[in-house]
């Protein structure tokens, strides 16, 4: 085995080491630091995009490791949790991410579903798991279908279209289809799929928003166009259409020209060419690396090893850098991380999880974990304060005063039992 | 693993004219319930008397309420009784209770909801929160000006501002001003004219204290 395919085992033992300790009753729970809102008060449960990684992870992982009982039991645990959380209608509880706890959530339920699908092989009742996503995702066509534009509404109540979402939706679309010959469900995909390329521009970037179905936002996420491409390679696969390739083409070809020195991106480029730079991602990135692997192009080195460098001692990975800067836009890299910057996000490390399962080579068996308790410092507001982290507890003390706690969350309880501003700032 | 959840009563008390809780006000609530939600978990609570001003606000009770997860292995069954007094005029019977929450309408709020305040006798203030700020209009307005003159890079940075002051542990003009109190002679309660101090110098260990924002900011704001 190579050094790096040593790293990518070991790094995985301790992801998954890390990901035991933030199960609680009823699922994998946490809190959430994201770009649109924050959740450090809620850290219960979330049925939501966390699911995808954790359920395609486990399902990768049975194949390469060959310890097909350990990951079946994970992946069957993990199928329970969505099972007891969907509702009547189909919809899962807690599955709108950073907006927790509510539902339903976009691209979230799609996303989850999209994780059982990839784990049914895995599974000893598969048709249970699969009634559970197709409910889903039929309730999901129920509730977003805009008729008269013959497309997918982002919520319930208003027009609009989130191509990455769609993106998703139709990735999830396309795999019920293969599951259960239904070809309805490539109908609903190709509908959600012109959505996507219909606001896709010349130079391959893709908008982020449009709201009411009318002209795209102009915001373009590195992030989130890397999230259209395995959905398009997929497309181009099913329905053997060259314009997807062209389409994930685009984006890779964005994603390289905006790719910087650091094998980092810009969190937003707009039209017009500014950026909104911080923060950028760390664990994130793993989707955006993940774009380059469907698409069957060389994965940026410099960009893998920013990724692999930012697993924290638990095993987890940190988040992002700059979140300090997000009003400003003003940051030195290797500045003091933030609360948000360092949070290890359960559905951020799903990604991770995902893509390290996904390059671990066949026939790797992982070695023993060695996760260690984790203390770094950081700044809370323009406070130094220092980040703890064990296999029990997430707590954030003032390193001037250690007796001052300002955010104590012990893992298995659904609520953090001690958050002060800024952590409560959504 | 052997759980329960939190049970909750809910009252409706339709009030005309109140916002649905979507945009600003979903937003609001979130920081409103999950607030109150959390606090009743620290507490251990079994039961939580809801009354609300609108009805849509009733299954994301229960949706928080379904999801505050107790182990009772851990943490032994649940006891204690909580009100939550969410509209302008309740009267509050608080026999038995062992939490009170109260919902005052600040100075964004309609002047008719303004006029009752929640003062339980023999009770202690605990901590409070403002939410919905001034701010928020204020950098509401800069964000659509932004928007309109075509530059989103910075509307964006506004949305963001926005949101960093939408709610705050400190007195200010807002829109909702929550409140989180324990009955004064309660055993094992921190009696203290300082809430923050009790809740900053909580250690996991030995926290007896309210966990909802103290009344009193020792951090600061970004």
């Amino acid at each position: 085995m190579t050094d790096i395919q040593q790293e990518l085992a070991g790094r995985t033992a301790n992801l998954l080491a890390w990901l035991y300790t933030m199960r609680q009753a009823g699922g994998y729970g946490g809190p959430v630091a994201h770009w649109w809102q924050n959740r450090f008060r809620y850290t219960g449960v979330g049925l939501d995009w966390r699911y995808e990684g954790i359920l395609t992870g486990f399902a990768l992982l049975a194949g390469k490791t060959g310890d097909v009982n350990r990951f079946r039991a994970l992946a069957e645990l993990a199928v329970a949790d969505l099972r007891a959380g969907q509702l009547e209608n189909g919809h899962f509880h807690a599955s709108r991410f950073e907006i927790n706890p509510g539902s339903p959530g976009t691209p979230h339920e799609a996303a989850a579903s999209l994780g059982i699908l990839h784990a049914l092989p895995l599974l000893s009742d598969p048709e249970a798991a699969l009634a559970c996503a197709k409910n889903n995702v039929d309730a999901l066509i129920r509730d977003l279908w805009d008729e008269p534009r013959q497309g997918f509404n982002d919520g319930l109540n208003s027009v609009g279209r989130v191509p990455n979402k769609l993106a998703t939706f139709a990735q999830t679309l396309m795999t019920l289809a293969d599951v259960t010959d239904d070809e309805k469900y490539l109908d609903y995909a190709k509908a959600a799929l012109a959505d996507v390329l219909k606001y896709q521009n010349a130079d391959g970037t893709i908008h982020q928003y449009a709201a009411n179905a009318q002209d795209g936002d102009g915001r373009f996420f590195p992030y989130y166009n890397a999230r259209c491409v395995p959905p398009l390679v997929m497309a181009a696969e099913v329905f053997a259409d060259e314009q997807y390739t062209q389409a994930a083409q685009g984006v890779l070809e964005f994603l390289t020209r905006t790719m910087q020195e650091d094998g980092a991106w810009s969190q937003i480029i707009y039209t017009g060419g500014s950026h909104a730079r911080w923060a950028r991602w760390y664990a994130g990135t793993a989707d955006t690396l993940l774009a380059y692997h469907a698409a069957a192009e060389p994965i940026p080195e410099v960009a893998l090893r920013r990724l692999l460098d930012a697993q924290l001692a638990s095993g987890g990975f940190m988040t992002a850098e700059g979140f300090a800067a997000q009003i400003s836009q003003r940051h030195q890299a290797g500045a003091r991380l933030n609360h948000r910057d360092i949070m290890p996000v359960v559905g951020w490390n799903d990604k991770v999880l995902r893509l390290l399962a996904t390059l671990l080579p066949e026939d790797t068996p992982l070695p023993d974990a060695t996760p260690q308790d984790v203390s770094v410092a950081i700044k809370v507001g323009r406070s130094d304060a220092i980040f703890e982290e064990t296999s029990q507890f997430v707590r954030i003390v003032s390193q001037k005063d250690p007796d001052k706690v300002q955010f104590d969350w012990k893992k298995s309880a659904p609520w953090a039992h001690v958050v002060h501003f800024p952590l409560e700032v959504r | 693993m052997n759980v329960e959840s939190l049970h909750v009563d809910i009252d409706i008390r339709p009030l005309e004219g109140y916002p649905q809780p979507e945009g600003a006000h979903g937003l609001a609530w979130s920081y409103l319930l999950d607030n109150i939600f959390a606090d009743a978990y620290a507490h251990h609570l079994e039961r939580l008397v809801m009354v609300l001003p609108h009805e849509a606000l009733e299954p994301l009770c229960h949706a928080r309420a379904t999801l505050s997860r107790s182990n009772i292995a851990e943490r032994g069954k649940a006891q204690g009784s909580g009100l939550a007094a969410l509209t302008p005029d309740v009267p509050a019977s608080l026999e038995e209770m062992t939490r009170f929450y109260s919902l005052d309408y600040g100075l964004l709020a309609p002047s008719p909801w303004r006029e009752h305040r929640h003062t339980p006798d023999d009770w202690q203030l605990d901590a409070q929160l403002y939410v919905l700020t001034w701010q928020v209009k204020m950098w509401g307005f800069a964000m659509k000006i932004l928007n309109q003159i075509n530059r989103p890079h910075l509307a964006d940075r506004a949305t963001f501002a926005m949101r960093a002051s939408f709610a705050s542990a400190l007195p200010t003009p807002s829109f909702y001003e929550l409140r989180g109190w324990s009955p004064a002679a309660a055993e094992g309660e921190p009696i203290t004219a300082n809430a923050a101090e009790a809740n900053a110098n909580t250690t996991p260990a030995d926290a007896t204290s309210p966990k909802m924002s103290p009344k009193v900011s020792e951090v600061n704001h970004d």
